[in-house]
Order: C-alpha cells, then structure tokens, then sequence
C-alpha cells in the first residue's frame, strides 16, 4: 500500500490544456473517487497514475517516489478498465495469471494466488472459461481479479461499473467497496456517477475542465458544496437555485422572503443565489403558496416539481403526496439547511 | 429490466428446430438472382474441369459427344513435359511471398496502427500503400528486370519471390493495419501494466489477435502470388523456371491450341486456391475479438 501525491499536475493535447495544474493527496489505504462530467479531466488524471499518458507539468508521486519517468509496468499500479480489456484469447485463469508469468513467479505461486483471487471474487467455476463465454458482471470480475492477484500498491478503477445494468451495478459497487475495505489498497476511482462516487469512496475529488471545483468527503460535499457547480452535481434530484436579495431576515425572492441561518444581515441588499435541496422542502400551511407543475411519484418518495414566485423548484416527500397538476399547496424552507452563492462568481457565501 | 446475475453463465441459444421460413415475393427473387449468379460464376470452372476429361477431338467436334480420357492429367504430369516443376515453382513462390509478405506486412501495420510516429509520415505511408497497387505492372517492368539483373537474381525463384512480395505488400499492409486497428487499444494498455515489455505485447497479446487480418492477407496474398502472369513471363526464361501462370499460356501455340492439357492444367491450378478459400474463410469469420470488450 502507499500513499500517492499530485502536484501541480498539467496535461496539455498539443496546445489544448485539459487539465490545468490539480493538487491533491491520496492517504495509504484511502478510497477516493474523482468525479465530473464527460470532459472534465477525470480520466486522463487517471491515465496519467497510471502512466499510460505523459504528464505535461507537475509531479506525481506513488509511495514517496516521483514516476512521472517511470512506465506503466514498474509503478506497481493495477488498473481496471471501462472495458474491462480483458485478454481474448486467454481463458479466465491464465487473464489472471499473465502479470504474475511475466514476473517470472513459480507455478505454485501462480496457482496460490489465481486461486486466491479466484475464491474471494468467486469466480472458482468460470476459471476454464474465455471472456466471451462470460456475463458482463463476471467479466468486471475477472478484470478485478486481474488487478488483486498483482497485489499493488495502488488500484485504479476507470468507470469499471459502467457498462453493467442498474441493478447488477449496485451490487456490484457494494462488491467493490467491501474488498477495498478488506484488502486495504489505496484506490482511485474514476466515475462520472455521484452515486456511485458518494456511496464508495471516503473522500471524492470533483472535477470540472480540468480544475478541482472541491475535495471532501462525501457528506461534507453534499452538505457544504463550495460552489454552484459542486451543489448542482452532487445531490439526486439536484439542489433548487433561486434568485433573490439579502435581507435582514432572509432572502427575499418576488413576494417571498425565504429563511437562511447565514449571515444575511452582512449581504443586506446583495444579490444571492439561494440553495436549498428538494428533501430540505416540506407542506405546511403556514408556507408560501406553489403550483404543482409535474408528480413523480417514486414508492419510496414523491418528487414535485412546482412554480413558486415564478421561478421552478423540485421537492422531495418521504410521505405520498395526493397533489395534482395545477393544484397549489403551500411550502415552508428548511433555513438551517439553505445554502447561499454568490451571484457573479457562484461560490459559497459563509 | 434485469441483468445476468454474476454467477450465471450466459444461456446457449436453445436447441429448438429450425423452422423454415416462408419466402416473401421479393425473397423467392432474389433467391433466383443469386442462384443465377452462381451458374454464371461457378460453369465455366465446371466446364473446364469437365474438358480436362474429353479427347481433343471430342472437345473441337461440332456436335456433343463425351469421350471419357485421363490422358490429358497424364500428359501434362509427364516427366517430359516442363508442368511438374512449374507446379513445384508456383507453391515455392507461393510460400515464400506468403511468409515473407506476412512478415513485412504484419510488422508495417502494426507500426501504422500503433506506434506514435510523425502524423504526416503515416498519411505518406499509407496514402502510398493505397495508391502503388493502382499503378500498371507492365510500368515497374523494366525497373525490376535491371535491379534483378545486377543482385544476380534474373530467372531465380528467389527473383519472383522479392517482386510478388513488393507487388502484393502496399494491400496486405492496409489489410494488416485495418486488422490492428480493431484491437481495442485498452488491451495493449493492459498488457503494459500487467508488465509486458512492447516486443512480449506485441507476440502475445497482438499477434494472436489479429490472426484472423493475417489469414485474410495471407489467403489474397496467395491467390494474386499463384495468378501472377507479367512478372513470371518477363523475369524468366520459360520452360522450368517458370512459374504454372506463364506454362499454362505456353499449351496456346500459334498452330495448335492443346484444349485437353490446357483444362487439365487450368483446373491443377484453379483447385487448390478453391480449397484453401473455403478451409480458410471459417477461420476469417471466427471473429476472434468477441467478448474482448463490453
């Protein structure tokens, strides 16, 4: 295991920069997860770990030592990919096996740890088998048994998840997150999902054109999003964003004078964007009136997307609402939750 | 919608019997066509194998009349006549340019496919590749006949071995590169992590892969190597050292035009192509690649 640093890290297509200098620190057995649009960087940041793109600046280092030199094969790095790229003319078995041969291990060793890695992803039955003769879950398996048996330093995962179907990926996710627990490897984990990235990783690293709009862990994210940009990624459905004025008392918005905890005193008279997430809505009489526009009922919940002082808001109710299109109910602001940006620049106001 | 758990293995199709499909109107005629389409393709080498067995005169009677002879497959497989070691001259040129032609091409796509050279040196190899096959080979004649002259090579199967190898590689190259370009890329960075060197990629994780491009181009490589006539001609001189193409048109003399031994030897030339075609077109389609990705 061991712990990787990112320094300053260009990358640059010619003379296209994509990614524009990041930083950030990866412990020794930590879980993080970069997340971000098609686009953002995630990927080539990670190909970049993984040596199979060169780093325009910066540096990086795997346990203490600079690779930016060093190619793919001596960084001790076990990467799996969106594809899974398995070898298909190898049956699952040798797949496994093909680092450890290359390393010239002894045929016992082989054995001992194909089997291994065979036993902990249960893949025991399938070892005789080629990829084509596989289901996509067990071929993300074989891919994870590929990266194990090399026991590594670091694992890299690029989308790994993507290519199965919604409920083979949920299971699979729980899958991936317990091994990494049990086997302790620092991991870096690409994903464009914040599901996924928010259910498995100990701290995510958000990307947007190539910058790190915010680090933090998961909840930390989803409770203080530095800017506009992270508050409208992480969170499903996303936050309302409603343009008002401070107050004294609030935000006032149309008619509307929306409660926040924030010192609005201080921001008296600027022009805000106010934040508040769909579950942070609730119906009381006493709240200011809204027109249905859309019901989503989804068993677990409802999801309403209303019209309140002409501006459009999704909110979440645990319990089921009987409101129809056109019908007005009323609303109240949860204020200790709200989350107030800068208009211009769309980062957060204290 | 639900997936395949992870411990199922994907069903086989189920063993029902294949009913027989009933034939739309636009379906009977096309069927017509293609029937049609392999009369045309496949009677005249069913014509000529039949000639090989009928005596001339009964070839150039003018009514139909079949006299059953081997006499002609026995002539053109005497020792006195010069076919047997045009046989042997056309499989030798045939395997050399093959292996050779498999080599240099193998080794040229891969580098277009692969290797992070000069965009612009690529475009100029491969736009080169495209256009040298269009040139006419009477015009690479004389070139060819002085540099085989001064390397000693005049008349030698080592001679028609080089040109086949030159005039069949701009094809067999583009054929090679379009195979290695159907190599998902994720598969050679796999392999670089897993720790291959780019020679032990290359050898065990490409090579394999793209067998099925090399066939291919080995197969088309053979059949225009076998059919090669201009270079034959003009780079020997006749008789045993030349190769099967140029003895076949020899039969055609200006005062007598053999038609038994021209059958014969025209079908000795046409059925091995034929049977390596259809052994080798199950390998083409094997698809080797499925289950690479997704």
């Amino acid at each position: 295991m061991a712990s990787v640093e990112i320094r300053d890290v260009k990358k640059s297509y010619a003379s296209l920069p994509v990614i524009h200098g990041v930083s950030f620190d990866i412990r020794d057995g930590e879980f993080v997860s970069l997340v971000g649009p098609s686009g953002c960087g995630k990927s080539t940041l990670l190909r970049m770990l993984a040596g199979l793109e060169e780093i325009s600046d910066g540096a990086i280092r795997i346990g203490g030592t600079v690779v930016n030199d060093v190619p793919p094969k001596d960084r001790d790095i076990a990467m799996v990919f969106q594809n899974y790229a398995l070898y298909p003319h190898m049956t699952v078995a040798e797949n496994m096996a093909f680092s450890l041969k290359l390393k010239k291990a002894g045929r016992e060793e082989i054995g001992d740890k194909v089997g291994r890695a065979a036993r902990i992803l249960n893949l025991e039955k399938l070892l005789d088998r080629y990829p084509r003769q596989l289901s996509g879950g067990q071929r993300q398996r074989v891919a994870m048994g590929r990266a194990i048996v090399r026991d590594p330093e670091v694992f890299l995962f690029d989308e790994p998840l993507s290519n199965l179907d919604a409920k083979l990926r949920v299971s699979m996710r729980a899958e991936s997150k317990a091994l990494q627990k049990r086997l302790g490897t620092t991991t870096v984990y690409v994903t464009h999902d914040q599901v996924e990235a928010m259910t498995m990783a100990d701290r995510i690293v958000v990307m947007r054109n190539g910058v790190i709009e915010q680090i933090g862990a998961p909840l930390e994210l989803y409770d203080r999003p530095a800017n506009l940009f992270v508050a409208g990624f992480i969170g499903s459905p996303a936050m309302n964003i409603l343009e008002g004025r401070a107050e004294a008392g609030g935000i006032r918005i149309g008619d509307l004078l929306l409660p926040a905890e924030m010192a609005t005193q201080t921001l008296s008279g600027k022009s805000v964007l106010y934040g508040i997430r769909p579950e942070h809505v609730a119906i009381d009489d006493s709240g200011a009136p809204a027109e249905v526009i859309v019901t989503e009922p989804t068993g677990s919940e409802t999801q309403l997307v209303v019209r309140m002082a002409g501006q459009e808001l999704t909110c979440a109710f645990r319990e089921r609402i009987a409101a129809m299109p056109g019908d007005i109910i009323r609303l109240v602001f949860d204020g200790r939750q709200a989350h107030l940006f800068d208009k211009e620049s769309g980062t957060r106001l204290p | 919608m639900t997936g395949p758990t992870p411990n199922t293995v994907l069903p086989a199709a189920p063993p029902g019997r294949v009913r027989r499909r009933r034939l739309t109107g636009s379906q009977s005629l096309c069927e017509i066509a293609l029937a049609g389409a392999l009369v045309i393709f496949t009677a005249p080498i069913l014509w000529m194998i039949l000639l090989t067995f009928q005596t001339d005169r009964a070839i150039i009677s003018m009514s139909w009349e079949f006299q059953f002879t081997v006499q002609n497959i026995l002539a053109i497989l005497s020792p006195d006549e010069p076919f047997r070691t045009q046989t042997l001259n056309s499989i030798a040129i045939v395997a050399g340019t093959v292996i050779l032609c498999g080599i240099a091409s193998t080794l040229a796509g891969y580098s277009l496919s692969r290797l992070r050279m000069n965009r612009w040196l690529k475009y100029l190899v491969a736009g080169s590749c495209a256009i040298l096959p269009l040139l006419p080979p009477m015009a690479l004649v004389p070139g060819f006949y002085v540099t085989l002259i001064q390397t000693g090579l005049l008349g030698s199967l080592t001679g028609l071995i080089l040109l086949n190898t030159i005039l069949n590689l701009p094809f067999a190259t583009l054929l090679m590169k379009i195979g290695f370009d159907e190599i998902p890329p994720a598969l050679q960075e796999a392999a670089s992590i897993d720790g291959a060197s780019d020679l032990r990629t290359f050898t065990t994780i490409m090579l394999p892969l793209v067998a099925p491009s090399l066939i291919t181009t080995s197969l088309i490589t053979a059949i225009m190597t076998w059919n090669e006539f201009l270079m034959g001609l003009t780079m020997t001189s006749g008789g045993t050292t030349s190769p099967l193409s140029v003895g076949i048109a020899s039969l055609v003399q200006p005062y007598e035009v053999r038609w038994g031994q021209l059958a014969a030897i025209g079908s000795l030339a046409v059925v091995p192509i034929m049977i390596i075609s259809l052994v080798a077109s199950k390998r083409i389609i094997a698809g080797m690649t499925r289950g690479a990705v997704k």
